[in-house]
């Protein structure tokens, strides 16, 4: 259960999320398989997501 | 007592006697001050005078070989030494004075045994100074201590032991033929990969400074041990995760540029 999850859990967790999905967008653009602009926007979207799961991973030990 | 000999017209010889200290009977040599002494050794320095009235059963030889009076480092037992043969001692780099070889011998074995030596394995304290393990088994398990290393010809990884990781660069012999035939010993991973590598220790080690400062600084001051390997492993899953993003970011910039 999530409630029972610590936040450094809950950041590891996040964190592998965002970078399997990164992962994907990279072999995508890699094997040209989406469209450029696309392939931007989705970019700016997880460079904004990013920095939120840095600041989580950051932040974690010292909230627990 | 009076001296029965008269030497006042001995002359001095350089080759026979010096003029040494004053010897403790006062044997004051033609007002100078100085004992007339013997230069040969079997003499030992004696005064002239003093060995003459010995001769003459005026003194005995203890009183005028000048003696010193010491302990045993061992048994604590008092010796009578000359002065001369403490000196010689002296000279040859003796620290301590002992009775008897008994003494010498039982006083150096039992220094050996206090001298602290500690297996290079399990830590024990033991008495060997020749061997690096207290026992076989410790010397076995210290063997098979490895270290993972990079061959520098193929770039896999092998092990060795700790003792032979300073010189080893190749994993196999095969590598090995490749490595030292290969001009200016530097292989093409080790040009590439290995400089690759490199620039990727700092790239991390600039993103660890920057961004992670804070978690790091909780993995310092924190005591348990399992917490702070925790915080370093999701520390550089971060990192790993943003060198993604910046990846996927370059990538882009590339294609659109063309």
């Amino acid at each position: 259960m999530a409630e029972d999850k610590t936040y450094k859990q809950l950041a590891w967790d996040e964190l592998m999320e965002a970078k399997e999905e990164t992962k994907d967008l990279f072999n995508q653009i890699k094997n040209g398989e989406v469209d450029l602009n696309k392939a931007k926007e989705m970019n700016y979207a997880n460079r904004t997501r990013s920095y939120e799961v840095r600041d989580m991973a950051n932040l974690a030990p010292m909230m627990d | 007592m009076m001296s029965e000999v008269d030497y006042s017209d001995l002359e001095f010889d350089e080759e026979k006697y010096y003029l040494g200290t004053l010897c403790k009977r006062n044997h004051d040599w033609n007002s100078t001050g100085c004992s007339l002494r013997y230069n040969n050794k079997s003499a030992c320095g004696a005064c002239v005078r003093c060995k003459e009235e010995h001769k003459l059963g005026v003194i005995i030889a203890s009183d005028y070989v000048e003696h010193i009076c010491l302990k045993c480092e061992y048994c604590g037992e008092s010796i009578k030494l000359k002065k001369s043969v403490y000196l010689q001692r002296k000279e040859k780099g003796a620290k301590y004075t002992f009775c008897s070889t008994k003494c010498s011998a039982m006083y150096y074995g039992e220094k050996r045994r206090k001298r602290r030596k500690f297996c290079a394995n399990c830590g024990e304290e033991y008495f060997n100074q020749n061997l690096k393990y207290c026992c076989k088994e410790c010397a076995n398990k210290g063997i098979e201590d490895k270290v993972v290393l990079i061959c520098r010809v193929c770039g896999s990884e092998y092990s060795v032991s700790r003792s032979k990781a300073i010189r080893s660069k190749t994993c196999s012999v095969d590598c090995r033929i490749v490595y030292v035939t290969s001009k200016n010993k530097k292989s093409i991973y080790e040009e590439e990969d290995l400089e690759k590598r490199q620039l990727n220790i700092k790239r991390r080690s600039r993103i660890r400074r920057t961004h992670f400062k804070t978690a790091l600084s909780k993995a310092e001051s924190t005591t348990d041990e399992r917490e702070r390997r925790e915080i370093r492993e999701l520390v550089e899953a971060a990192i790993d995760y943003h060198i993604v993003v910046l990846d996927t970011n370059n990538l882009i910039q590339r294609r659109s540029n063309g």
